[in-house]
Order: C-alpha cells, then sequence, then structure tokens
C-alpha cells in the first residue's frame, strides 16, 4: 500500500498541468502542500490541477489547494482545478471551496481561464 | 475494525466502510459521502483526541439496515469540545494554518445524523446516511 503522494506535472504554455494520482488525505497533504510550495519556488504561478486521476481527496487536501490559490493572487498567478468527477464536485460544493477556487470541467476550459 | 491512531490507517478504515456500503448495494454517490465524513471523522481522532499521538486505539463499526448505515467510531482521546466548534468560515481557513473546523462541517453536511458522546474517558461518533 502506497502511502506517499503520487503526482505528475506537464508543462502546457504557461501553465503548470498537476494530476494527482489516487488519494489526498491528511497521510499526504503536508506532502502535497511541499510540492506545490516547490513549484512555486520555481516560478511557477499558473497552476492547473486535474482531478481525472484523484479517487479521494479529503479536507486537509483541499485546505492545501484553498491555501495555494490565495498564496498565487498577489503575484497575479492562479489556481485551477479541472476535470472532478461528480462526487468531488459536489463536496466541493457543498464545503463553499467552489466559491473561492475556479473549477473547470476541462483542461481546455482551465487553460483559457488562465 | 481497530486501527492504531495514524493517519496511514485512513485508507483501510475507508475501504471498511465503502466495503460494507457496496454490499448493501447504497449508490455510489452515497457511498463517496459516507468515506468522506469516515475519513474526516478518524482524521479528527487521531489528529484532535489523541493529538497525533500515535499507538492508540480507534474502533470504527458500521451497522447496514434496509433504510441506512450507521457507522460508530470510539477513542479514548481528548472529548471534542462542542461548544468551541463554529461553522468555519472558508475564507480564513485559506489564512490560517489550523484545520479550523472544516472536517466537522463537512461531516454535518454529508451525512442525516451526527451525534458525539463523551463519557468516563470514552468518546463516540454515530453517524447516520439514510439510503437515498
Amino acid at each position: 500500500m502506497n502511502q506517499k503522494l503520487q503526482i505528475t506535472s506537464e508543462q502546457v504554455g504557461d501553465s503548470l498541468v498537476l494530476v494527482p494520482l489516487d488519494r489526498v488525505d491528511s497521510s499526504v497533504a503536508r506532502d502535497f502542500e511541499d510540492f506545490l510550495d516547490a513549484r512555486m519556488q520555481e516560478g511557477h504561478t499558473k497552476l492547473i490541477v486535474d482531478f481525472s486521476k484523484l479517487g479521494f481527496i479529503s479536507s486537509a487536501g483541499m485546505r492545501v489547494l484553498l491555501i495555494n490559490a490565495k498564496k498565487l493572487k498577489p503575484s497575479g498567478g492562479r489556481l485551477v482545478l479541472c476535470k472532478m468527477r461528480a462526487g468531488i464536485r459536489e463536496i466541493f460544493s457543498i464545503s463553499g471551496f467552489d466559491h473561492i477556487i475556479k473549477i473547470c470541467d476541462s483542461r481546455e476550459e482551465a487553460l483559457a481561464a488562465m | 475494525m481497530e486501527v492504531s491512531s495514524s493517519l496511514r490507517h485512513l485508507r483501510s478504515v475507508r475501504e471498511f466502510v465503502v466495503q460494507h456500503a457496496r454490499q448493501a448495494h447504497f449508490p455510489e454517490d452515497a457511498i463517496d459521502e459516507c468515506r468522506l465524513a469516515v475519513c474526516e471523522a478518524c482524521t479528527n481522532v487521531i489528529e484532535h483526541a489523541y493529538q497525533g499521538q500515535p499507538g492508540r486505539l480507534v474502533k470504527v463499526s458500521v451497522a447496514v439496515g434496509p433504510d441506512r448505515l450507521s457507522v460508530r467510531i470510539t477513542d479514548n482521546g481528548k472529548a471534542f469540545d462542542r461548544s468551541t466548534y463554529f461553522e468555519p468560515e472558508i475564507r480564513r481557513l485559506a489564512r490560517e494554518r489550523r484545520s479550523g473546523g472544516l472536517g466537522v462541517h463537512i461531516i454535518r453536511r454529508l451525512m442525516d445524523r451526527v451525534e458525539y458522546r463523551s463519557r468516563d474517558g470514552k468518546n463516540e461518533i454515530r453517524m447516520v446516511k439514510y439510503r437515498p
């Protein structure tokens, strides 16, 4: 059983698309935060998180996204989420996160939103 | 099932609950909600009741009836003080490093009934999801 954060990244234009795999729960939330911090330290300010390979995210993972979306704002950067399955989208909606972080249906829509 | 108070056991707890819900033919969106609620509740036990201390006991039991799925989680840690709980303001969570009660908020929104009890050093959360 893999207890480590699994995530891939891909540069598309001037955006960095991150694809977390499997799950982001409290056991890997700190690693997820460190990973995002490292990308920002490298100078990436346009981040897209593609949820298509994510089976589960808990409030710990959601909070990391929220914190980093806020961090990017002053520098004109942005964090956009895309390709959520309906169950996860619903959870972002009931927790009110969708009012603060942009959520797109497709990666193309997310790239266009940057 | 019984697990020790480590976040690395969250996956097996989630799978335990999902397995029972699937056997009872609960719809997948309701299973998604139960899975997240149970994960949030167990995370709270590990991080708050046991304050990150490893090796403590977390008990999770699931009962499936014709109209509902019930989950009970018990621990022997610090009791959840409801008087200090306020529904989180999401924008504030982005500024603050603390958890901010988001897990409890999510549990309450996802499950149909949620009850906490603390007595004689034992804490219990009971959550019920009715079959849609």
